[in-house]
């Protein structure tokens, strides 16, 4: 490293330097050490539902195709040809039976097998054609739903990862037994900041609150933002596992049991109860608003605000340089809900915190 | 002042995002743009046409001069107003459109009030500089009297002072707008953008 780091991060007194924020080269190791080493989050199952349907995401700094190769799995390919390594799938998402090269036509297996080059007599006698797939993330796993991948192939698996926050995610995205559905494609915008803010203002920077977002708690007749604030915030407790994850929960103020599980439909409490476990469901029924981060850069929010429905959101910190970085966005709710209750979910999880969310 | 009352609802399914129904298949292409048949509609007279030029030029001009009250008066009261980007698909592929803005009369009003107020908004704190330029204006009578239906091409350039950040916006916006004695209000206004992804931190003025 050129510049002299040393003295950046001063553990004993908590100080990190505004340089780690900027600096292109910290954003080198950090996709070196931290990107390429940790399962990262791509996207949701429900995204890509049918075989051959894909979505194309960064895991790191490489971008790759998420595909449904079988009912029951997904691959994660590196978008790029094998053969002279042209950009092969420019689409954001689609269905495909295979995926052919736009650039001399070799075509690949949805599961990233190479199918043809379309000259293969032409090719020596020992080719060995069967290791000219695309190349493959080592690790995919699925955790309700939640599809992470891992370039290093001595990862732990993704259960070990996540440790105790798998707890709380379950919580979130396995409450009924269906579990939890994208509601629409991810809203994306680039913004120049480091990933870092993103992630950890989602893990432990409740106090932003009342200032950043003094619009919407002003103008929210219902005046749920302001009382989160003042009297739910003395049930605040603030969870940090041994991973490196976290979250942040505020819970309803005692003495207000009418509200218990706010805007949750009466219908899926049943179905909360059937598919988790009694602390779970305690959790949920007393919960304001949660907020927090998987290590590195994937984030998640449940809150109400405003007279609106509760939305679970997640917000993935894409790094596209040391100052910059893409955001996506999506609002999810329980597959079991009725058709008007996810469309107000996703309006109003949109309408606050969406690419022109009013809380931004 | 009383206005001609909502539209009848044949109009409203119009050049408007139609929420396809969500199934395990077409997940991702929920939301999709249903294109009006514009053509198919007769096209106004020169009079109607310069009236709505005008209206189309001054209610832009009350945006960048950031009277967004006397802008919102211009909006009827079942007003949907809706921003979209593109998710880039396959050429054979259906497109389909994600709408990062839906708002109702009640929802904009939220927004209006937030960006009116400097000291309620954390994206328009100074306030961004706009200036939008609107053309390409076609426009159709709708089918009951008094009742428009329009197309316009929006460049917005929005300059956040404080930052050296700009937004750049290209769309096509379709209006429905609706006459009556006072002149003409906006009912629906989509405004389809050629973006997949903003190159903005957030949309934070009106289009
Ligand atoms: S680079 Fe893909 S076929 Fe040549």
């Amino acid at each position: 490293m050129k510049s002299d780091a040393t003295g950046w991060v001063d553990k004993e007194r908590g100080l990190v330097s505004r340089e780690a924020f900027v600096s292109e080269e910290v954003y080198q190791l950090e996709i070196e050490r931290i990107f390429n080493r940790s399962w990262i989050y791509l996207g949701h199952e429900t995204e890509i539902p049918a075989v051959g349907d894909y979505v194309v995401r960064n895991l790191g700094n490489a971008p790759v195709i998420v595909v449904r190769d079988t009912p029951d799995s997904v691959k994660v390919l590196l978008n790029s040809c094998r053969h002279r390594g042209a950009k092969l799938c420019r689409a954001d998402a689609g269905n495909t039976k295979n995926f052919v090269c736009p650039f001399h036509g070799w075509a690949y297996e949805i599961d990233g097998a190479l199918r043809t080059t379309g000259f293969d007599h032409h090719f020596r006698d020992d080719t060995d054609f069967s290791a000219m797939g695309l190349i493959p993330a080592p690790n995919v796993e699925s955790f309700h739903g939640l599809v992470f991948a891992c370039w290093d192939k001595d990862a732990v698996p993704l259960r070990d990862y996540l440790g105790d926050i798998g707890w709380y995610l379950e919580t979130f995205f396995k409450r009924t037994p269906g579990g939890m559905e994208v509601l629409a494609p991810p809203h994306r915008w680039r913004t120049k900041a480091n990933w870092k803010i993103g992630s950890l203002n989602f893990i432990g920077d409740s106090q932003h609150s009342p200032t950043t977002h003094i619009g919407p708690s002003t103008l929210d007749a219902a005046r749920t933002i302001r009382d989160g604030f003042r009297k739910h915030g003395q049930d605040s407790f603030h969870v940090v596992t041994d991973e490196g994850h976290g979250c942040t929960l505020t819970y309803l103020a005692p003495g207000m049991p009418e509200k218990n599980y706010l805007t949750h439909p009466e219908a899926l409490k049943p179905l909360y109860e059937e598919s988790l476990n009694t602390d779970q469901v305690s959790m949920l029924h007393h919960l304001r608003v949660c907020v927090g981060t998987i290590f590195p850069n994937m984030s998640f929010i449940e809150s109400q605000a405003g007279a609106g429905e509760k939305a679970l959101i997640i917000r993935l910190w894409h790094p596209v340089s040391g100052t910059e970085m893409e955001v996506l966005s999506w609002v999810f709710a329980e597959k079991e809900a009725d058709q008007g209750y996810k469309d107000r979910v996703l309006r109003n999880g949109f309408h606050n915190f969406g690419a022109a969310g009013v809380f931004e | 002042m009383a206005g001609p009352g909502p539209p009848p609802s044949r109009y409203r399914s119009r050049a408007i995002l139609v929420y396809a129904a969500l199934g395990r298949a077409d997940a991702l292409q929920r939301v999709q743009v249903i294109m009006p048949e514009f053509s198919a509609r007769p096209t106004v007279d020169n009079e109607d046409y310069l009236a709505i030029l005008r209206f189309l030029y001054a209610e832009a001009a009350l945006l960048d001069r950031r009277a967004f009250q006397h802008w919102f008066a211009l909006l009827t009261e079942d007003i949907r107003y809706q921003v979209t980007t593109v998710v880039a698909r396959p050429a054979q592929d259906e497109t389909s459109r994600i709408a990062i803005v839906d708002e109702d009369n009640h929802s904009l009003k939220m927004r209006v009030d937030q960006i009116s107020d400097p000291g309620l908004t954390h994206a328009e704190n100074p306030p961004s500089l706009t200036q939008r330029i609107v053309s390409n204006v076609e426009a159709y009578y709708g089918e009951q009297n008094g009742i428009f239906e329009t197309t316009s091409n929006i460049l917005l350039y929005a300059n956040r002072t404080g930052s050296s950040e700009t937004g750049l916006y290209a769309g096509q916006r379709q209006d429905v707008l609706i006459r009556d004695h006072t002149g003409f209000k906006i009912a629906e206004r989509t405004v389809n953008l050629a973006q997949t992804v903003l190159h903005d931190s957030t949309l934070s003025v009106l289009l």
